[in-house]
């Protein structure tokens, strides 16, 4: 039994802790539910990475505001966040024992085009 | 024989409960709010230098809703939760709210969870600031020390 904890240890260290804060830097006005005008909807995916089982860094920020941006939106609204690990974040933390723990997330959103 | 087929059972239990999907939805949420608005620059720095305190949250905004949002299917499906349900639960209208932020984190119960196939579960804060300055709202303040608690009480009388 003894020689499992090792394998059981390997996996809490697997797991370890991540904080991503999803932000706001007004780069265009970013509305949280449904609003007129706002009928485009468009989704991106990202990735971020934490390393040393989730130590660094300590909290990755996502900028929600440019991620709609670059969706071609000058405004945006009702924006879902998504975050999950694929089989390919899943496959990349366990081969690395935690040294990089990937994690993908995807920005659903509600937009309104034109000129900046 | 045996003992190979159930590590690698075991194998693919731990795999399906580490993952976790969570998709938060505004759907229905009806409201004039808008994320709230941060400093680049400032949140730049703090990536850098400051770790993630939920007691800060309590002290700095007027609703924290802290949800341990339970993904059993991990890796193989997402669970899509509503904000609109969740503030409702709390008592809260959509309307009411002025700005908003969403924060993730896989704190220690999440990692633990994570070894219970079936059971990961994934932290969501989600806080902000009202319309109105007198209204102050939080859940999850059992987490907080007795000292902590004091405090934040001291400040919201």
């Amino acid at each position: 039994m003894k020689k499992y904890f090792p394998l059981l240890f390997v996996f809490l260290l697997l797991s370890g802790c991540s904080t991503i804060h999803y932000r706001n830097t007004n780069a265009i006005p970013l509305f949280v539910g449904p609003t007129v005008n706002h009928s485009l909807k468009k989704s991106r995916v990202g990735h971020v990475n934490f390393f040393l089982w989730g130590a660094v860094p300590r909290i990755h920020y996502i900028f929600v505001d440019q991620e709609v941006k670059d969706m071609g939106f000058v405004s945006g609204a009702n924006v879902a966040i998504e975050e999950f690990q694929t089989w390919g974040d899943m496959f990349l933390t366990l081969f690395s024992l935690g040294i990089v723990i990937s994690k993908s997330y995807r920005i659903d959103a509600y937009g309104e085009e034109g000129e900046y | 024989m045996n003992i190979k087929i159930a590590m690698l059972l075991t194998f693919l239990c731990l795999l399906s409960a580490c993952g976790t999907g969570v998709k938060l939805n505004p759907k229905g949420c009806l409201s004039s709010a808008r994320w709230e608005r941060h400093d680049r620059e400032i949140l730049d720095y703090e990536s850098q230098y400051q770790a993630f305190s939920a007691k800060e949250l309590y002290l700095n905004y007027a609703f924290v809703l802290k949800k341990r949002i339970n993904t059993p299917l991990g890796i193989f499906s997402t669970r899509e939760v509503y904000l609109k349900t969740l503030l409702e639960r709390e008592g809260i209208n959509c309307q009411d709210i002025k700005s908003l932020n969403v924060t993730t984190t896989n704190e220690w119960p999440d990692v633990i969870t994570s070894f219970i196939p079936f059971l990961a579960t994934k932290t969501f804060y989600i806080y902000g600031q009202f319309w109105t300055e007198a209204r102050k709202f939080q859940t999850g303040v059992e987490d907080l020390k007795e000292e902590e608690q004091d405090e934040l009480d001291a400040l919201l009388e």
